[in-house]
């Protein structure tokens, strides 16, 4: 009787609670707490939160194989589905004219991905292996599903500290841009009026995610799962004919995934798996890639005015940095506070949506040399 | 190959790609822009 005493308790999961279980416990609810009481990135951190809560439950096994969590990841990620779906989703989301109208801006959007390659070699210095400092770098990009797609490639053992580290600071721009923005323009660039855009036509915008699809797979195949979905979900919107596609991969589609990549991401964030040394420090990176992508941008903004009659805000530089449209907000908000009837949005959405475009060749380059 | 030596190629790969791929795609908007603005004038005299 009294065996079958101890044998019971030894069945419960509460009898191999660890500290590290508690740990992530509190990560789990510090997640569901920004997401719930501020806002950050409440879609996605929401079922990493949750994910991330359950898979610390001890006996429950739930990343074990043929378990559910681990079906979610097997099948949603180490497939690669889920990013490239929810790259359609974005796509269908995307308005491509304030890049059609003003090409200048895609260079603004390669120039944000600098930080990506300084977050790569402070990686690589502080011990990180290639594949890995891939991984961390290209969390510069502030894109969620690049971010994933290029770690799952290259270092799983590190998706649920990218993932999370990249929809963290992309909730974080706010914070994390304007003091770098401020610090490296003056107040007379910060007040440059743009000329307003000029009116782009049905046809280009049709002709737009054709043409982009076809140059970046041809140069850089590795990113094709990820451009072709993203030039799908836009080419979608733009034929005009098929509104309940876009409305499905808009919708229901990206909610769907959204679920499933959330919570697979959440299920990899086991205490053995996260409270490493390394995953702790790719948090670190992350940082150190957001900022510097932010001083590429609009390092070469400001280069442009040199070399240009035309000149441009040299904020709308720091909206390279993809985290579509936060960075393209905060560029208006700083633009508004300096002179109330500057409005930058639309400007700053060139850049934005070209950061996409240049963080999904980043990967590509990365997937094709960083094995 | 060492580390650094690699990590130096992906650098010089990555961020030039980047460049050129944006750089090619950012002219060649405005090629298209060019060819579609004919195509819209074209339609515009068929009316």
């Amino acid at each position: 009787m009294v065996e079958t005493f101890f044998e019971f308790i030894h069945s419960m999961g509460i009898y191999h609670l660890t500290v590290g279980n508690l740990i992530m416990w509190a990560v789990s609810f510090t997640l569901i707490f920004l997401a719930i009481r501020k806002g950050y990135e409440p879609l996605l951190l929401i079922p990493i939160g949750f994910g991330t809560f359950i898979v610390n439950l001890p006996l429950t096994n739930l990343m074990e194989n043929h378990q559910l969590l681990h079906i979610f990841y097997h099948y949603g990620l180490e497939w690669e589905l889920i990013p490239p779906i929810i790259f359609m989703g974005l796509g269908a989301m995307t308005d491509f004219g304030p890049v059609i109208a003003n090409p200048k801006t895609l260079l603004l959007g390669a120039a944000a991905q600098f930080g990506v390659y300084v977050a790569f070699f402070f990686a690589l210095g502080l011990g990180f292996t290639i594949p890995e400092a891939c991984s961390i770098g290209i969390i510069g990009g502030a894109d969620g599903p690049t971010t994933i797609f290029t770690t799952v490639n290259l270092a799983p053992h590190l998706l649920g500290a990218t993932a999370v580290a990249a929809y963290s600071y992309m909730a974080l721009v706010p914070v994390i841009q304007p003091p770098i923005i401020k610090l490296m323009t003056s107040k007379k660039e910060r007040l440059i009026r743009m000329k307003q855009m000029r009116p782009v036509s049905k046809r280009q915008k049709i002709i737009f995610p054709l043409v982009t699809c076809g140059l970046v797979c041809l140069f850089v195949p590795a990113s094709a799962a990820l451009m072709a979905m993203f030039m799908l979900g836009n080419f979608f919107r733009e034929s005009g004919v098929v509104e309940r596609l876009t409305g499905a991969a808009q919708n229901e589609l990206m909610n769907i995934v959204t679920i499933f990549l959330g919570i697979a991401v959440g299920g990899t964030m086991s205490a053995e798996a996260f409270l490493t040394p390394k995953a702790l420090m790719v948090f670190g990176m992350g940082l150190v890639a957001f900022s510097f992508s932010t001083v590429g941008g609009l390092l070469l903004a400001k280069l442009m005015n040199l070399l240009s009659k035309e000149k441009i805000n040299p904020m709308i530089g720091a909206a390279g940095v993809s985290a579509v449209p936060m960075a393209a907000r905060v560029v208006q908000k700083m633009g508004a506070e300096e002179d109330p009837r500057n409005f930058l949005l639309m400007h700053a959405m060139g850049p934005n949506v070209a950061g996409v475009i240049g963080t999904v060749v980043a990967a590509g380059v990365f997937l094709t040399m960083g094995h | 190959m060492g580390i650094w030596e690699k990590a130096s190629e992906i650098f010089i790969f990555g961020f030039s790609s980047v460049f050129f791929v944006l750089g090619v795609l950012s002219i060649t908007v405005v090629i298209t822009r060019v060819m579609v603005a004919k195509l819209d004038a074209k339609d515009k005299k068929k009316k």
